[in-house]
């Protein structure tokens, strides 16, 4: 990748909690328009990653970029340019759903948000919940709330942890729409996620993290000619396992 | 300030308070907002007899703001809480960390949201100087208390701040505490040479005399070295609006640098608060699905099991087994080892000591509060030592699931928060029985020691027992005051659940207690047809009989728990906020 329109640019990240480093020297770009995967096993360093990419946590060594401005230097405007999805969204217990977008709106700075609400309330159909406050939502309910507030801004750079996990395959597919929607407007996306059938389906490239560490990156084409012994056309499941397991990467593996 | 986060606030207070006013439409919330409302009237209000402080004791009670803030102050350098007291939310983390935010406006959002409740308990003050000296002493009381633990909160929290920045830069351990243990000593170095000499306090003029030397104290070197931690509770206690105006300026100014030395710390606090977060999302998410206690998980390494707990036998020894493993996690060995040492070590020297001495004081003082600690053990022990039904209720979904009667299982949870305090109780009674003077100084003849220690060591637990069951109906019938998280239910109709429960358990102590009593009197009686020697070894047999009659009250109560388990919502009861 020459990094050209490259909206996420990470350069030897390094997050460590004490002796334990969560991630060690990962670096990746992605392009405006493009989804990319983020698979790894519990415990390998996604969540942090991401953290540190959102701003949440400052990384311990390391750049990163958003829509070109430096996340440690310029940390204000790199976030206006990004959103964040948890794996687990959370919001202000008493705030209700149309008032988190009316506080976000004005925290982004969004023109014209008070005619943008209610089109993004009813879009993710959850306008009848206007008035209610988030603890009467269902997860499903939370999960569209949390895009809406992420795509309210109209982010450049969107990062999301485990965005269609608890949900029902209605709101699956929804979701995964919804996601692919940013993307083709010229959004760069982040999704991480352990449902690979799911990532394979969304994601353009998918990048691999095992212990902290890059273990490959690239489309599914190129992941699979990693390991040429697996049956023509292996799924990112099967990949995945295969490299989870703890198999060398062959000479030639594409990396960042 | 940022305008969205302002809004954020605002809508926030509103909501919350609007939700306050809405839970009141529950009978049940009704009727304990009407009993704390009664009480603080009653106590506080027109009606109640507290006289306001600072008609007399203004002068002290600078003294005493002062002595105050001044141990906040050195424990926050010296003796800090692990958590910041920037404490964010999940939320927060989730929704304000990515945004287009710079650290001093998250700083300064954080420490305008913690003023509510700085303004709460400022407002609590202010009702009660309402009642007593009217409105002028009531908005004095408001602004000074709020303005005093603003500041207060302020240098906790450029405190933290600054210690972590430390901790960033490399400068940990005894380095870190140089500069305050040098400001320390030198506080009380000052402290104690300026301190002009006490004069004898007698009876009679034991409050001018006081005033006067409170009064010299203010004019020498200890006054001015003390000066700031003065200034403190200077606002809440002014007379008059000249001096309000001006202690509560100078107070402000204070915290106004506070605040410049809090915002232009360069601590790195987004990964603790992160972290906190999510500590304190996990208990309110347990709370929410009806696992009312959620604790900090992976914070303690898991230790030894107390013995090894086999297949067969009933449930309740699977629940004792559980409180004393989760008693003996929660206390370091560090700790067990100091009170096990301290508690020899008192022992030796009571006994080493001749009776005809200060030994005999010694060892009757000593003993005097062993048996004191193991009274008070009947209200607060199952409740903090061992695991009670607030804590078993984290797992209600799985206690629901057991093939355990509910009653049994309130049971079982009984003993288990039970057991720890009874072994306690034994042995500070023991401890007391070995620790008082010789027969023939103490009064007491041996068969009598041994009587009473024995009888003792059963009645107590009984009555912990019984205090244990009024606990647990308070956590079965009123689950929702059971809060997770940081701070615990507040406000009105809080207080009002705080004394239903002191009357019930009192009650539950006080009538519960009539039929144990009545059976241990009866088997005391038979004995004394024996003799005065079959005494003490009556009086044994009537404290197992009472203990007995009140532990097959216990079990009937828990039949009445069981039921009310059994019917019990988790989800619908859960309420928060």
């Amino acid at each position: 990748m020459d990094g050209t329109g490259a909206l996420i640019e990470v350069r030897d990240l390094r997050k460590a909690y004490g002796e334990t480093e969560a991630v060690r020297g990962l670096s990746f770009e992605v392009r405006a328009g493009e989804v990319l995967g983020l698979v790894g096993p519990n415990g390998a360093g996604k969540t942090t990653t991401l953290r540190c990419l959102a701003g949440i946590l400052p990384p311990t060594s390391g750049t990163i970029r958003v829509a070109g401005r430096d996340l440690r230097l310029d940390p204000v405007s790199a976030k206006g340019a990004l959103a964040w999805v948890p794996d687990d969204p959370r919001f202000f217990e008493n705030l209700t759903v149309e008032e988190h977008l009316q506080f976000l709106g004005r925290l982004y700075r969004v023109p014209g948000a008070a005619e943008r609400i209610p089109r993004l309330l009813a879009d993710f159909e959850i306008a009848d919940k206007a008035a209610e406050l988030p603890a009467a939502l269902s997860r499903g309910m939370k999960q569209k709330l949390s895009l809406a507030c992420a795509f309210l801004h109209d982010p450049r750079a969107i990062l999301l942890d485990e965005p269609l996990t608890g949900l029902d395959p209605i709101a699956i597919r929804w979701a995964k729409d919804a996601i692919a929607a940013r993307a083709k407007e010229g959004a760069a996306v982040i999704v991480s996620s352990h449902l690979l059938h799911l990532v394979e389906e969304l994601a353009d490239r998918v990048l691999v993290i095992l212990k902290g560490t890059l273990r490959a990156v690239g489309t599914l084409e190129e992941l699979q000619a990693v390991h040429p012994d697996l049956a023509a056309g292996a799924s990112l499941e099967e990949i995945f396992l295969r490299m989870a397991a703890g198999d060398p990467p062959p000479a030639g593996a594409p990396g960042p | 300030m940022n305008p969205a986060l302002l809004y954020l606030l605002r809508r926030s207070l509103r909501n919350a308070v609007v939700g306050r006013f809405r839970r009141l439409r529950n009978p049940r919330y009704l009727l304990l907002f009407a009993v704390g409302a009664a009480y603080f009237g009653l106590v506080f209000g027109p009606w109640g007899r507290t006289r306001d402080p600072s008609d007399d004791w203004s002068e002290f009670a600078e003294w005493g703001g002062a002595l105050f803030g001044m141990l906040m102050a050195a424990g926050a350098w010296l003796l800090p809480a692990r958590k910041s007291p920037l404490a964010f939310l999940e939320a927060e983390v989730a929704l304000l960390f990515p945004a287009p935010l710079s650290r001093r406006e998250l700083v300064s959002y954080k420490l305008l949201d913690i003023q509510k409740y700085l303004v709460l308990s400022g407002l609590f003050f202010a009702l009660m100087a309402l009642f007593r000296s009217g409105p002028f002493r009531a908005a004095t009381v408001l602004c000074g208390t709020w303005l005093g633990f603003s500041v207060l909160t302020l240098h906790q929290v450029g405190a933290h701040l600054t210690r972590k920045s430390l901790l960033d830069h490399g400068v940990s351990g005894w380095r870190r505490m140089g500069i305050p243990l040098m400001v320390l000593a030198a506080l009380v170095s000052v402290v104690a040479m300026g301190t002009p000499p006490l004069p004898a306090l007698e009876k009679e003029e034991f409050g001018s005399r006081l005033r006067d030397w409170l009064a010299a104290l203010g004019e020498s070197p200890a006054g001015w070295a003390l000066l700031p931690f003065r200034l403190l509770a200077r606002p809440m206690f002014a007379q008059d609006l000249p001096s309000f105006l001006l202690h509560a300026g100078t107070l402000g100014g204070l915290g106004a640098l506070l605040y410049l030395w809090v915002i232009r710390t360069d601590a790195a606090f987004e990964e603790a608060a992160a972290d906190q977060a999510a500590d304190l999302a996990r208990r309110i998410d347990a709370a929410r699905r009806g696992k009312f206690w959620g604790r900090e998980k992976g914070r303690k390494p898991p230790r030894r099991n107390p013995w090894r707990l086999g297949s067969a036998g009933p449930p309740e020894t699977a629940f004792l087994w559980k409180s004393v493993a989760e008693s003996l996690r929660a206390v370091s060995p560090r700790l067990i080892g100091i009170l096990i040492a301290a508690g020899a070590l008192g022992i030796a020297l009571g006994m080493k000591a001749t009776p005809a001495g200060t030994g005999a004081i010694l060892r009757t003082v000593l003993a005097a509060v062993m048996l004191a600690g193991a009274g008070l053990l009947v209200f607060g022990g199952p409740s903090f030592l061992g695991s009670n039904l607030r804590q078993d209720m984290e797992q209600v979904e799985l206690l629901k699931t057991l093939p355990v009667a509910p009653g049994r299982l309130v049971r079982c949870s009984l003993a288990g928060a039970v057991f720890p305090t009874a072994v306690l109780q034994a042995l500070l009674v023991g401890g007391a029985a070995i620790l008082l003077p010789a027969p023939e100084k103490a009064g007491i003849t041996l068969a009598w020691r041994i009587a009473g220690a024995a009888g003792l060591a059963f009645v107590l637990p009984a009555l912990a027992a019984l205090s244990a069951t009024a606990d647990a109906a308070g956590v079965l019938f009123f689950p929702a005051w059971v809060r997770p998280g940081q701070a615990p239910a507040q406000g009105v109709e809080a207080m009002g659940y705080g004394i239903i429960l002191m009357i019930g358990k009192f009650a539950l102590l006080v009538f519960g207690m009539a039929v144990p009593a009545a059976a241990g009197g009866a088997v005391v009686l038979l004995a004394g047809i024996g003799g005065p020697a079959f005494l003490p070894a009556g009086a044994w047999m009537g404290a197992v009989a009472a203990a007995g009659a009140a532990l097959a009250e216990v079990a009937l109560l828990s039949e009445v728990l069981g039921r009310r388990f059994a019917v019990l919502d988790p989800a619908e009861e859960s309420i928060l906020s």
